[in-house]
């Protein structure tokens, strides 16, 4: 299914693909602010659908799919590295808040090796429930509705309903110390 | 497999969580995938907290913003002018900042707070803060200069500004050896140490909070920002959110427990790993920082650390320990203050044993404690003493030995011991201290029959403890047994074989069993050749050796292993050591069985100091010193000081002691004495009989019975009641004689008092029998100039004087006036005594006016003295009148009968006394 076919990693052109997405997206995030979405994915929908706006209409992207599995992607590279450069403690910058009872972010701090946890997550769904995996990507770090992940993959919506539901619990299984 | 479960979790995922469980086991999955699936169903609930928070908004914080700090600068402050950007911290942006300051500007490290508009309440708690951290000066904290708000209202905080590196790259970058970081480290305890002295927690040390300056100076930052910083934002924003750095912060930390100095202890303990194994130990890595360093795949060791194995090499024992205690879980368990920690440190760096223990142990020993609080309140301090002696026990051979193994079982068996005497035990019979030990014994045989090496030790700890609990004959077997195995288990003259002999040996000697004790250390002695292994075990063996010959009457052979035990010791220990400390103890006692008690004090002082010094005031060994201390002084003679210390031992025993022991009969014995030459004789009946009673009741067999008997015989004696003093004089003897053997001081001793009392008798042959037997055998066992040797002339004199063999009596009194004149000095009541013998032998021989001078002379020495030495009072006007009489004075005579008469009854004599009697014929014939 669309999983290997989107590895962004496959070719050269992908790569420089990939890279544009990425650049794109880092320059824009932080100018973001929230506007709409739910809220797992506040920002994040404005953000990559203006890039989409500027973007997916190139005919290097094949399709719609292809450029948000990019996109997907892409943001997830920029969190984990957002995230490593935050954890490469400088002067003073190694405090951090823990609890996060409030969840208006800016006003409480994430610790940002909650990311890293995340992404070894995901790279364990990834070969548990490749398609779960997809959900995880498209809608939260694409930003993308429920109703858009069931239509780029090519699925109903219950099953996309389901797939998230299982992904959840699967990440906080793999989250929780054992 | 996996989509299988998939498809189980669609299945039930849906389903009421009621009808989850029937649905999964129809599923008929194995074990494993049931667990798995109940995991992932129970997880539905909670989202990964990540997968709640938008990834750009993520993003954007984690990023943060350096433009708006670079607009700031020029900007000013309070009084300050922002002239760079250093960095931002969780809640805040520090900036350098100066000021004009006379004859330069001032540079301060300036902290701007990101918290929004200030509450009126919480400017007042940061005016106050910033109050208290404005009195903490100390070289090694960086000082708060000021703090306030901006005109804009954003506070701030100016401190000194530091430039340095942080404590571990600075260690790094001058390749700082092992004894140099830790001197490192052992400034900074002191710092944090007087921080919390003005009652200031840092909660958040690290290193980067820790520099050393461009002069090698410690400075630690932010001390108390923390604190200041969080209770400003809980004012501010409605989070439960807590400032800490994870890697450093203590677990309560994280739980928001409260925040104590154990958290900058903590702290402190993850700092000193980092240092040591250029690892974060505590939560990320194994708390062991041997085992972390010696991690092949790890980073590199820090540089100036010797290599991998080595360094491992170093860490194992001390420092682990003490990294483990810093690192405990519980904040409890941990060092009581930073100001401990640098003790242990300095310990380490000194060579000295470090007070660090493994705290799983301590845990369990308070947890016990708080368990049986019932029980322990029966025997209140030796509880803690014998769990403490037990768990240190217990770790100090795991230190020795590193048989991690071994260590572990026996800590095992220790554990198990105290939890299963705990389970389902009524509140009402919670076990004794006793009952602990005695279970303990028995359980030995049975749940270490596969380690007999393990069955062997164990029976020798248990055995100690009970032994010096006063427990004889719980101690018996285990520590006969002990030294019996050794001979199976280890090589003749080996440490361990040297300590379980010892173990036996000190029973015997605590038993009374002199000649087995000397004989089994004589063969321990002669087989084992010093080495720098076994030389305490050597000290010790010979020190109690030399012990069980002095009792023994073999003085010269004892002083002969005391002085090679000395030789010994002091060379290969040094003379503050706690072995230098029992030899001294051993020669101390030596002096004093030697009657040299000049010197006996001396040392007991020293003692005494040692005691309190290594010990803590809390300790019996405190007490017995004490005790041994006072019984010298009462020897010499100095009735105020022995008579305080003695009454502060029988006061607190049974703070130290669950049971009567012989130490008790001990207390009682001198305490009776000193009663004795005080006069109180009815107290100091009572007081020997408590002892009595003790030694017919609870202490059957006491190897001090015969001295209680002495001294009762002694009391009876004083109190003029001849028979039964004759009854316990005797009774006392063959007690002595049974004990101690036919050579010992104490036989001569008791020969000795049964002379006066046979004397008293006017049974004159078989008391001057008595009494040449006891000079010869007190010479033999200590020496020529032992007093007690010329206490024995005046009796002899006394006798000669009696049956008229003057120039006899003469010489007698003359050796016995020379001897105490020495060993006493001349008014010493033993040479005043022997002194009024020869006027009276004087007298006797007829010169009259010679003897009235001396006895008026004599008269106004003890008219001078103490209480003591008025009760010589009495015999000397009794003689004085004698002298009168003969010199033809009367009146003179007279007057001074009836002030003796006077004394006696007022000193409780009773009319049908011999001395009252005769007082009353002279002033009646003199009547008519």
């Amino acid at each position: 299914m669309a999983g290997s076919a989107h590895e962004p990693m496959a070719d050269q052109s992908a790569d420089t693909l990939f890279d544009i997405v990425y650049d794109r997206l880092k320059a824009m995030a932080g100018r973001q602010r929230a506007r709409g979405g739910s809220p797992a994915t506040l920002g994040t929908t404005e953000l990559v659908h203006e890039l989409y706006l500027r973007m997916g209409s190139e005919k290097r992207f094949g399709d719609p799919a292809q450029f948000f599995a990019y996109a997907a992607r892409a943001m997830r590279h920029i969190l984990i590295d957002t995230a490593t450069r935050k954890l490469q403690i400088k002067a003073g910058g190694d405090q951090r808040r823990v609890e996060m009872s409030d969840p208006l972010v800016g006003v409480v701090e994430i610790d940002p090796a909650l990311a890293l946890q995340l992404d070894a997550g995901l790279r364990a769904l990834e070969s548990d429930d490749a398609r779960a995996a997809q959900v995880v990507e498209l809608h939260y770090f694409a930003g993308l509705s429920m109703d858009q992940v069931a239509e780029i993959l090519g699925t109903s919506r219950r099953t996309v309903d389901r797939d998230w539901q299982y992904a959840r619990a699967f990440l906080a299984l793999h989250a929780a110390p054992s | 497999m996996s989509a299988s479960l998939r498809d189980c979790f669609d299945a039930l995922v849906d389903l009421r969580p009621t009808d989850r469980a029937h649905a999964l086991q129809a599923m008929g999955l194995s074990a494993g995938d049931q667990a798995r699936l109940h995991a992932l169903l129970a997880a539905t609930d909670e989202a990964p907290r990540l997968l709640q928070t938008p990834a750009v908004a993520l993003v954007d914080q984690w990023r943060g913003d350096p433009t708006i700090a670079e607009h700031l600068i020029g900007e000013h402050v309070g009084p300050f002018r922002i002239t760079d950007w250093l960095g931002n911290g969780g809640s805040s942006i520090v900036f350098k900042g100066e000021r004009d300051a006379g004859d330069g500007a001032q540079i301060v490290a300036l902290k701007l707070l990101q918290t929004g508009r200030y509450s009126a309440a919480a400017r007042q708690r940061f005016a106050r803060e910033q109050a208290i951290l404005a009195t903490l000066t100390h070289p090694n904290i960086a000082r708060l200069i000021e703090g306030g708000l901006s005109a804009s209202g954003v506070p701030y905080i100016a401190m000194e500004y530091v430039e340095g590196l942080p404590i571990t790259r600075h260690a790094e970058a001058a390749s700082a050896s092992l004894m140099e970081r830790l001197r490192i480290f052992h400034t900074l305890c002191l710092a944090v140490e007087a921080a919390h002295g003005s009652l200031v927690v840092h909660r958040d040390l690290k290193p980067s909070n820790v520099f050393i300056d461009r002069h090698g100076v410690v400075k630690v930052l932010d001390f108390g920002l923390a604190k200041l910083l969080d209770d400003s934002d809980s004012a501010t924003t409605h989070t439960q959110a807590i400032m800490l750095t994870p890697d450093y912060a203590a677990p309560e930390q994280f739980h928001a427990g409260p925040v104590t100095t154990a958290v900058d202890v903590y702290a402190l303990g993850v700092i000193l790993g980092e240092l040591l194994t250029g690892r974060l130990l505590g939560r990320h890595d194994a708390r062991n920082a041997s085992i972390a360093v010696s991690d092949e795949s790890a980073r590199a060791v820090p540089r100036g650390l010797a290599a991998r194995r080595m360094l491992a090499r170093q860490l194992r024992g001390d420092l682990d320990a003490i990294l483990a205690t810093a690192l405990a879980e519980e904040a409890t368990q941990r060092y009581r203050s930073a100001g401990m920690l640098a003790e242990d440190i300095q310990r380490f760096l000194g060579g000295r044993p470090v007070r660090a223990h493994p705290p799983s142990r301590w845990y369990r020993a308070q947890k016990f404690v708080r368990r049986h609080r019932g029980g322990v309140m029966m025997t209140g301090v030796v509880t803690l003493v014998v769990l403490a002696s037990l768990v240190i026990s217990v770790w100090q051979w795991r230190i020795a030995r590193t048989e991690a193994t071994r260590a572990n079982i026996t800590r095992d068996f220790l554990v198990h011991l105290f939890t299963v005497s705990d389970a389902g035990m009524p509140r009402d019979s919670v076990p004794t201290t006793q009952a602990l030990l005695r279970d303990a014994g028995r359980r030995i045989d049975d749940e270490l029959v596969e380690s007999p090496a393990l069955r062997s030790e164990m029976q020798l700890l248990i055995g100690n403890v009970s032994r010096d609990l006063g427990l004889l004959d719980d101690a018996a077997p285990l520590l006969q047994k002990a030294a019996q195995s050794a001979d199976v288990l280890y090589v003749p003259g080996e440490k361990r074989w040297v300590e379980a002999k010892i173990g036996y040996g000190t029973y015997l000697l605590a038993h009374g069993d002199y000649h087995a004790c000397i004989d089994l250390l004589s063969d321990v002695v002669g087989r084992t050749p010093p080495l720098d292994t076994n030389i305490d075990q050597l000290g010790h063996a010979l020190s109690l050796l030399a012990h069980a010959k002095s009792v023994t009457g073999r003085g010269e052979d004892a002083k002969a292993d005391l002085a090679h035990a000395h030789a010994l010791i002091f060379s290969a220990r040094g003379e503050q050591s706690l072995q230098a400390y029992k030899v001294l103890g051993e020669e101390a006692e030596f002096a004093y069985k030697s009657a040299d008690y000049k010197k006996a004090i001396e040392l007991k002082r020293a003692v005494l100091e040692g005691a309190i010094r290594l010990f803590g005031a809390d300790h019996a060994e405190v007490l017995q010193s004490r005790y041994s201390l006072a019984e010298s002084l009462h020897r010499a003679g100095d009735l105020a000081e022995a008579e305080q210390l003695i009454v502060r031992c029988e006061q607190e025993f049974s703070r130290y002691y669950p049971t009567p022991n012989e130490l008790l009969v001990d207390i009682l014995s001198t305490l009776g004495s000193i009663q004795v030459v005080k006069g109180e004789l009815d107290a100091a009946q009572k007081t020997f009989g408590r002892a009595y009673q003790l030694q017919t009741n609870e202490l059957i067999g006491s190897h001090t019975l015969g001295t209680t008997l002495h001294n009762l015989a002694a009391v009876a004696q004083q109190r003029d009641d001849n028979e039964e003093a004759l009854r316990y004089a005797e009774m006392a003897a063959d007690a002595k004689r049974r004990l101690f053997g036919p050579d010992s001081a104490e036989y001569g001793s008791v020969l000795r008092l049964l002379g006066q009392i046979q004397s008293d008798l006017k049974r004159y042959d078989e008391a001057v029998e008595s009494l040449v037997q006891s000079s010869t055998v007190i010479e033999k066992a200590t020496s020529a100039d032992n007093p007690m040797i010329s206490n024995n002339h005046v009796t002899l004199a006394k006798i000669e004087l009696a049956r008229g063999h003057i120039s006899a009596a003469r010489e007698h009194v003359h050796t016995a006036i020379g001897g105490l004149r020495k060993a006493y000095g001349d008014t010493h009541r033993f040479s005043l005594i022997a002194a009024i013998y020869a006027a009276k032998i004087e007298l006797a021989g007829g010169d009259a006016a010679a003897a009235l001078v001396a006895l008026r002379l004599l008269e106004t020495t003890i008219r001078r003295g103490d209480a003591a030495l008025k009760k010589l009072l009495p015999s000397t006007l009794e003689s004085i009148a004698d002298a009168e009489l003969a010199s033809g004075n009367r009146p003179g005579a007279e007057s001074a009968w009836r002030e003796a008469l006077a004394l006696r009854l007022a000193a409780g004599a009773r009319p049908q006394d011999d001395a009252v009697r005769k007082l009353q014929e002279h002033l009646q014939s003199t009547q008519h």
